[in-house]
């Protein structure tokens, strides 16, 4: 709507009220008027009186101003919220349109990005086979670098590209069982974990979580796998998984510790940004997104993640995350579902 | 020997996918674009001639894999030909979208050659122990996640 239509909204029906309250006022001042100069005096012809009908007079004439006014602010604010209302459609339009188009871009760099490697690492598959023992020493060494290179990178296409969906596209969220979430994240690293001989202490009555599974099998497959990954050689390795009860906000705090090398202090608070990894003297390869797509998950369930750290001792990581409210409805139909 | 229409723009991916189904006695012929390879294929009048298997590349310049797609569909001695989409990426919508245009099956190019020649050496193995033609197996054995 325009501004002159709905000037022409405003004006319609308050003005037409106002006048129509004014000139009966005003007719029925100037016949009191009339009637009194003339002599015929229809009335008791007091001061107070006369004053009284001055008075409803006037009042008329304020009750259809009054009248006008409110009309006409009540057209003007109906007028605004529809304005605005149409202003947020059209944002909101835009903005799925641009999430579209974003989604559309991630996929189309995603896709030109991981055909070259699936060419080299299609040709470098075929001539190692190829080449079988005639390619080795250094020579060897160079061919698994371009391989473990090409893997990397494809790697990092695959965490940008998750990186890039967590919040973008809505999860499904319900009642998640945390010590059946966690078994099966332990039993998928059961091979690294025995490998390096950790002891998992799993805490008992673990809470029921509210979220998306699948993001909260991220979030605990990041932490428990970078607890596995930065374990270095300690004398009894061991990871320690729990919860620190529930607080006020419904939110619970869970742990994943660790005996491990342990993080810095100054690169702490930077190991949840974006790229940013803390230097270890293990040379664990990684791209520097786990941790930010943990933090952002974390967030968007309106909870948190940080970390305690000792240099050499090891890291405790809290995940701050909501719990199924007890008494809602949603939980009962999820779990028996 | 079955015959096997690959359709793949990229020269580099047709060459690892010839070389990934031809290692067992299978003819490939190769189309580099999607009017290519509808144009050859409108051509063939016998059945002696078709394909007996399509493998077709999603993202194609021009005419995208889903609308070479609807063009095979459409062509009486291709209807009933199993065409298996390649693409590098497992988005859902793609793949579903796929199967609603009537692909048979969707093979995500893997990086290690030695799993994609075993993802290929499984759908010819399925398409090509089944009845012929119609082909009635059902897809979703062959369907990735």
């Amino acid at each position: 709507m325009n501004k002159k239509e709905r000037a022409a909204k405003q004006g319609e029906r308050p003005f037409r009220f106002h006048i129509v309250i004014f000139f009966v006022g005003m007719l029925f001042t100037v016949t009191l008027w009339d009637a009194y100069s003339n002599g015929s005096r229809p009335l008791d012809q007091t001061i107070a009186s006369t004053l009284i009908l001055i008075m409803g007079s006037l009042f008329s004439v304020a009750a259809g101003l009054f009248s006008w006014s409110l009309e006409t602010r009540r057209s003007f604010l109906e007028g605004e919220v529809e304005k605005r209302t149409h202003e947020l459609n059209v944002k909101n339009e835009e903005l799925v349109k641009k999430n579209e188009e974003v989604e559309n871009f991630i996929h189309i760099i995603s896709h030109d990005l991981k055909a070259p490697i699936v060419s080299i690492q299609g040709f470098a598959s075929i001539l190692k086979t190829e080449l079988g023992t005639a390619l080795q020493g250094v020579n060897l060494d160079y061919f698994n670098r371009i391989q473990a290179n090409a893997h990397q990178m494809s790697s990092l296409i695959l965490d940008l590209l998750e990186f890039s969906r967590v919040g973008r596209m809505e999860d499904e969220k319900k009642a998640v069982d945390t010590t059946e979430l966690l078994k099966e994240i332990l039993e998928e690293l059961k091979p690294e974990i025995d490998k390096r001989h950790i002891g998992v202490q799993l805490g008992d009555h673990l809470p029921i979580l509210w979220g998306s599974r699948k993001r909260l099998m991220q979030v605990f497959t990041n932490l428990i796998g970078n607890a596995v990954k930065y374990m270095g050689s300690p004398r009894d390795p061991k990871i320690e998984i729990g919860c620190y009860g529930v607080n006020g906000k419904n939110l619970c705090t869970l742990r994943v510790k660790d005996n491990g090398i342990g993080i810095k202090k100054e690169f702490q608070d930077k190991i949840f940004q974006i790229f940013q990894r803390a230097p270890n003297a293990l040379k664990v390869e990684g791209s520097g997104i786990g941790l930010s797509i943990v933090k952002k998950i974390a967030e968007l369930n309106g909870g948190r993640v940080w970390v305690e750290s000792e240099e050499g001792k090891g890291s405790e990581f809290f995940v701050d995350w909501p719990v199924v409210p007890s008494t809602s409805q949603e939980l009962k139909h999820s779990l028996a579902a | 020997m079955k015959r096997i229409f690959m359709i793949e723009d990229n020269e580099d991916h047709a060459l690892l996918i010839r070389r990934a189904v031809e290692s067992d006695g299978c003819a490939v012929t190769h189309y580099p674009d999607g009017p290519t390879a509808l144009k050859a294929c409108e051509k063939i009048q016998s059945p002696d001639e078709r394909a007996d298997l399509i493998l077709l590349d999603l993202k194609l310049p021009g005419m995208d894999g889903f609308e070479v797609l609807q063009g095979l569909k459409k062509l009486k001695l291709f209807e009933q030909v199993p065409v298996v989409m390649l693409t590098t990426s497992r988005r859902r919508e793609e793949i579903d979208k796929a199967y609603q245009l009537g692909a048979s099956g969707f093979v995500v190019k893997a990086e290690d050659f030695a799993e994609l020649v075993a993802k290929l050496k499984q759908v010819k193995e399925y398409w090509f122990s089944a009845v012929e033609p119609p082909y009635s197996m059902p897809v979703a054995s062959v369907r990735e996640p």
